[in-house]
């Protein structure tokens, strides 16, 4: 709860900020306030705009809704809509208070009833809750003598003069009557149109508040006006919807909302900006027909249509290769793109089912997926693993008997946790050389880890199957012994995945986590993936000293001495009602949002100070095996955004949804490892790596050290600066 | 085409059996090369007797053997047992391949380290360590492994000496149903010695307890005895940390794995009765996965495997000096080699192999060494192909204990060669010489005069 007037004061200073930038789908605070002078041109309009915003917002707040919601302008948006129309259609008079009274409560209830029915299906509610709000409210008023219509805007000049005598008029006319093309007029005039503002000062500010908030949402934004434009012109509809009938700004939202915010940005989003205004176009004038028999203005209905229509539809395809859903909505198209596209290359392939190797210790896949032997057709997403020798021998010699095999007899373990639904033991080893076609799977256990998630291991040693059918086994639990059951000429183990419990099941494309590669030059972790033909693969062996480090538990804290500078900073560790777990430094009320599943470690988000050290942890551990390996090295792709300065990445903007050429991302070393006995030592090293258009550099180098069961050690170099922060209590 | 070979002729006892139109055929085929390198060749630029080592056959071995555990098994360490041959390009090989060092004396120890071997990668073992020893290991942070109190209170008081806390574990001798018990090293399980050393050891607080070592015994042919100490440690292991709180980091299951030579008197075989590494593994692997460790803390298993891993890779190759008949009308071959260097043969019926092409005829008998002793036999008996004087022979599997428990008596120690991966030949221990032998004689002045009349 906020107690303090200060935090109250912030608190309506950021919901009003938000609500005026919400309007154009931002949380830019600049942005919110140049729109918020935007509304001021027609005075009557801005102040009833603002009125029923803060009014709305106290409401909420009083009657204890979410101060987040409050805070991010969610709730006042519609309102400070509904308000701007009172103003615009009426003058002040003491009933318009009582009208701005009823239409805060009225637009806050419609905004938490659309709010709710529309997020159960992930849509967004936009504008719905204004549109209704101000058709009751016409129907309403109509014909109430007491409310005096606003004519402002039939008499600007008048208006103006009254005002602000001819200096502001004179001002007023100077924009008015800029030399600008006809076209690029109603673009503004459209822009203002949002905000009942018919004017091209307001417009102006409006874009100058986009191109502030985003770059491409500016481009989106005139791209889709001008689709809109154009096709107007080319079936020779009445211009003035465009340009009088406040019809314009439709085609700007739509562009804008599901070019960059809705939607990732991409060149399939920006083809959409430029070829949805039909639709628009004819959602609008056909319900203008109906509304019109009421005498109710169309406002942005064809805008809530058409998008909320578009989401709708896109979620049901069942696989998303183009225009891709914004996965998590920072409010800034370009946020939105760099993190996604950070995202979808550290994590592409996740698998929310951990499936581990079915195997101790390390074995080379001798066959992989569409394997040229036996992985054809409908079995084709299998494994088959075997052991060699330095010589590339799967036997001792002579191998003629399967005991010569050196993965005969070796254990075969659970790949995940499930239960055992059927099991076969009572298949004959084959001679080398033999296959049994009969009962070609051999010796089989399958286990069920999840609805439609099958695992089944085959060719086992008869009577070597230690599980029984139904029961519960996890991870890593012994199943039974590699074997030469079944269609086997030599002993091997097959693996595969399926989604139906029977035995010759086809097999399922699914991934496998959390394996490390061996055999080749330095070792190679994979989170998510498929080993293909030929891989020595191994389960990583988890390393305590790592695990403990990196636990985090919460509750718990850790001071940090900085050398340098003689500051401490104190992480806390805290889990919240989600059970996402983050470090918290309440100096500079950063946080790291981090996942351990005592495998991997991932720092996965940042929010706070750039400056603080535990943004610089955030940037190094981006990933880290908790499991050592001499030259083991992970490399991941860090978000620009959280790289870059906005003014180094100013270019970037205009043309990230086609070609991003700024990179940066963090390498980590497996740099030193002393005695895993008693009391062991670990160092990772690292560095953060910028890629320019034509140049590589190095950000800022690092070295994490462990010792005595904790992160001991976190050292920076950064251009040119060192840091040697020091855990000194935890 | 080659001259027919001579062969003279061989007195045979007739066997009644089963008709075979094959005769009896001998199990021997001639072994001309080790690796790829003439046999002739070896004993002709390097004499002979002469030790060949195969750097290949370590290197398979000690891969078979670790691959047997490391797929049953997430968390193993091989330690080199140098008392089985610490022969330095022998060591050096093994910890090329990731071994680390088990050593029995102050010599082993300094072995060890001159090697390069850093000092917590040193096993120390046995019951005689001296005080130096013991200040030298614990300066080096290495795993002193204790066999008796007395080493016990020694060791608490050197640690307040030098004023820092050893690792130690305590070698645990116990019944695993095998005759005969080796209870003379380690404290006993059954009889709570052991446990009276962890009280000791914990309560006094002045060293580290992070292991548990025991060794059954040697050319174990039961890999169960293995099953029932690994499990026996675990649950030491495990009480420990119910008691007082202490992880115990490793659990070392010693050595004494059987290679595949043919102990004396036994009916089968070697490589038939001997359990397989895998045998071994499975039996180990899982009584410690099926101890009551958790998963996320299954302790170090340390194997100090010797002979098994370096018993295939030596060959003795030696020269017939003479034949002869015995008196009960056996044959006997006097070869140029004898239980001063194989001193295995007191224990193992080893195998020999011409190293030149024979016929298929063989005879019964003897195989004596050069010395003027009595117990100087290497095989009782033996069905061999009649060999020439300065034919040459190999015996095979000598790689454990014969080039460290050999005896510079009568003759001198030979040369000893590696074999390289790529078939090239490495001297690494020169034979020895009258000047070595005599460099470290004194003579008393009075006595360097003499006349004989």
């Amino acid at each position: 709860m906020i107690k303090s007037s200060k935090q109250i004061t912030s608190l309506s200073f950021q919901g009003l900020s938000n609500s005026y930038a919400q309007l154009f789908l931002s949380t830019n605070q600049l942005a919110g306030l140049l729109i918020g002078i935007a509304s001021f041109i027609d005075p009557i309009a801005g102040s009833c705009g603002l009125a029923m915003t803060l009014l709305t917002n106290a409401i909420a707040y009083l009657f204890q809704l979410n101060q987040a919601k409050i805070k991010s302008g969610t709730l006042g948006y519609n309102a400070l809509l509904t308000g701007l129309f009172i103003g615009h259609t009426f003058t002040w008079s003491t009933y318009l208070i009582f009208i701005l009274l009823t239409g805060s409560i009225l637009c806050l209830m419609f905004t938490i009833a659309f709010e709710n029915w529309l997020s159960k299906k992930n849509l967004p509610f936009l504008s719905l809750p204004f549109l209704v709000c101000v058709w009751l409210l016409k129907l309403a008023t109509t014909g109430l003598s007491n409310l005096a219509p606003n004519l402002n805007e039939l008499f600007v000049f008048n208006h103006l003069y009254r005002v602000g005598g001819e200096h502001l008029l004179n001002t007023y006319l100077s924009i008015e009557q800029l030399p600008i093309a006809p076209v690029i007029a109603v673009y503004f005039r459209s822009l203002g149109a949002v905000l009942f503002q018919y004017s091209l000062g307001a417009g102006i500010l409006v874009s100058i508040a986009i191109f502030i908030h985003s770059r491409i949402a500016f481009t989106l934004s005139v791209l889709s006006f001008i689709s809109g434009y154009v096709f107007y012109q080319l079936i020779g509809a009445n211009m003035n919807d465009l340009n009088y009938g406040f019809i314009g700004f439709n085609f700007i939202l739509s562009g804008m909302a599901l070019g960059g915010f809705f939607l990732i940005p991409s060149r399939w989003s920006y083809l959409l900006a430029l070829i949805i205004a039909p639709t628009i176009a004819i959602i609008g004038i056909g319900s203008e027909k109906i509304l019109g028999v009421f005498q109710l203005p169309l406002l942005s209905l064809p805008f809530n249509i058409f998008v909320i229509l578009f989401l709708f539809f896109l979620y049901f395809r069942e696989k998303a290769v183009f225009l891709q859903l914004t996965p998590q909505q920072f409010a800034s198209p370009e946020k939105n793109l760099y993190s996604y596209q950070n995202k979808s290359k550290r994590f592409s392939g996740y698998s929310a089912f951990k499936i581990h190797l079915p195997i101790i210790g390390r074995m080379r896949i001798s066959q992989g997926h569409e394997g040229k032997i036996t992985h054809l057709s409908d079995w084709k997403f299998a494994w088959d693993f075997d052991v060699t020798d330095a010589e590339n021998r799967t036997y001792r010699l002579p191998g003629m008997l399967v005991e010569d095999y050196y993965c005969y007899n070796l254990p075969v373990v659970a790949p995940a946790a499930g239960t055992v639904v059927k099991i076969i033991d009572h298949v004959k080893d084959n001679g080398i050389n033999q296959v049994n076609l009969t009962e070609n799977w051999g010796n089989t256990v399958i286990i069920q880890h999840a609805p439609y998630l099958y695992s089944k291991l085959s060719h086992l040693k008869p009577g070597s199957i230690k599980v029984y059918e139904g029961e519960w086994i996890a991870l890593g639990k012994t199943i039974g012994a590699i074997g030469n059951s079944g269609r086997s000429p030599e002993p091997h183990l097959h693996f595969q995945l399926q989604s139906t419990p029977y035995i010759g099941s086809p097999t399922l494309n699914f991934p496998l986590s959390n394996y490390v590669q061996m055999g080749i030059d330095v070792p190679r972790f994979t989170r998510n993936g498929i080993p293909n033909e030929g891989d020595w693969v191994e389960n990583p062996i988890p390393n305590k000293l790592l695990q403990e480090s990196l636990s985090f538990i919460p509750g718990k804290k850790y001071t940090w001495q900085i050398e340098q500078t003689g500051l401490t900073e104190i992480w806390e560790s805290h889990t919240d009602a989600f059970n996402n777990r983050y470090l918290y430094d309440p100096k500079s009320a950063s946080f790291l949002y981090f996942t351990n599943d005592n495998l991997v470690f991932e720092a996965n988000a940042f929010y706070g100070d750039k400056n603080s050290l535990l943004f610089h942890f955030y940037i190094a551990t981006q990933q880290i095996l908790l499991s050592y390996y001499p030259n083991l090295s992970i490399e991941n792709p860090l978000d620009i955004s959280e790289i870059y300065k906005p003014t180094q990445r100013f270019f970037q903007d205009w043309i990230a949804p086609f070609y991003l050429y700024l990179q940066a991302k963090s390498k980590l070393n497996y740099a030193y490892f002393y005695d895993d006995i008693q009391s062991p030592k670990i160092k990772l090293e690292g560095s953060i790596e910028l890629g320019k258009l034509f140049s590589k550099n190095a950000l800022m180098v690092f070295q994490i050290e462990f010792e005595n069961g904790q992160l001991s050690q976190f050292h920076i170099t950064h251009n040119k600066q060192q840091l040697t922060a020091t855990c000194i209590s935890n | 085409m080659e001259k027919l070979r001579y062969e003279r002729p061989v007195v045979k006892k007739l066997n009644t059996g089963m008709m075979n139109k094959f005769g009896t055929r001998t199990e021997y085929n001639p072994v001309t090369h080790i690796d790829g390198v003439s046999v002739k060749e070896l004993i002709g630029q390097y004499g002979s007797p002469l030790f060949v080592i195969s750097e290949r056959t370590i290197r398979q071995t000690y891969q078979d053997c670790k691959r047997a555990f490391t797929n049953r098994y997430p968390r193993v360490q091989m330690a080199w047992s140098y008392k089985t041959n610490y022969i330095n390009a022998v060591c050096n090989v093994f910890h090329q391949e990731g071994s680390w060092a088990e050593v029995v004396s102050g010599f082993e120890y300094n072995k060890a380290l001159q090697n390069g071997v850093p000092g917590n990668k040193i096993i120390f073992n046995g019951p005689d360590k001296t005080d130096n020893d013991l200040k030298l290991a614990i300066d080096h942070n290495s795993l002193i492994h204790i066999d008796h109190l007395d080493e016990l209170y020694r060791l608490m008081e050197i640690t307040k000496e030098v004023n820092k806390r050893p690792r130690v574990a305590i070698r645990v001798n116990m019944d695993t149903g095998v005759y005969p018990m080796w209870d003379r090293f380690g404290f006993n399980y059954e009889t709570g010695q052991a446990w009276d050393a962890i009280n000791k050891i914990i309560l006094n607080d002045q060293m580290d307890l992070v292991g548990l070592h025991c060794h059954i015994g040697t050319f174990m042919l039961t890999a169960n005895a293995y099953a029932i100490a690994a499990s026996k440690l675990a649950d030491l292991a495990y009480h420990i940390h119910a008691k007082f709180n202490k992880k115990i980091t490793y659990i070392d299951l010693g050595g004494g794995f059987a290679s595949k030579n043919t102990l004396r008197g036994s009916y089968l075989q070697g490589n038939v009765s001997s359990p397989s590494f895998d045998d071994y593994a499975e039996a180990i692997c899982s009584a410690l996965l099926n101890a009551e460790y958790s998963k996320q803390e299954l302790p170090l298993l340390i194997l100090e495997t010797g002979r098994a891993l370096i018993d295939d890779a030596g060959s003795l190759c030696g020269t017939v000096l003479a034949n002869k008949r015995l008196s009960d009308g056996r044959r006997a071959t006097i070869m140029d080699f004898g239980v001063n260097i194989l001193f295995t043969s007191f224990w193992y019926e080893h195998k020999l192999s011409p190293a030149q092409e024979f016929s298929h005829y063989t005879e019964d008998g003897v195989v004596y060494g050069p010395l003027c002793m009595n117990i100087d036999v290497i095989r009782e008996n033996i069905t061999l192909p009649p060999m020439k004087k300065g034919d040459n022979v190999v015996v095979h599997s000598v790689g454990a204990y014969n080039m460290t428990q050999w005896m510079q008596f009568i003759a001198m120690r030979p040369n000893v060669v590696m074999i390289d991966m790529d078939s090239k030949v490495h001297l690494i221990r020169n034979k020895e010489t009258l000047e070595y032998i005599n460099n470290i004689e004194e003579m008393p002045a009075y006595l360097k005069e003499f006349t004989l009349s």
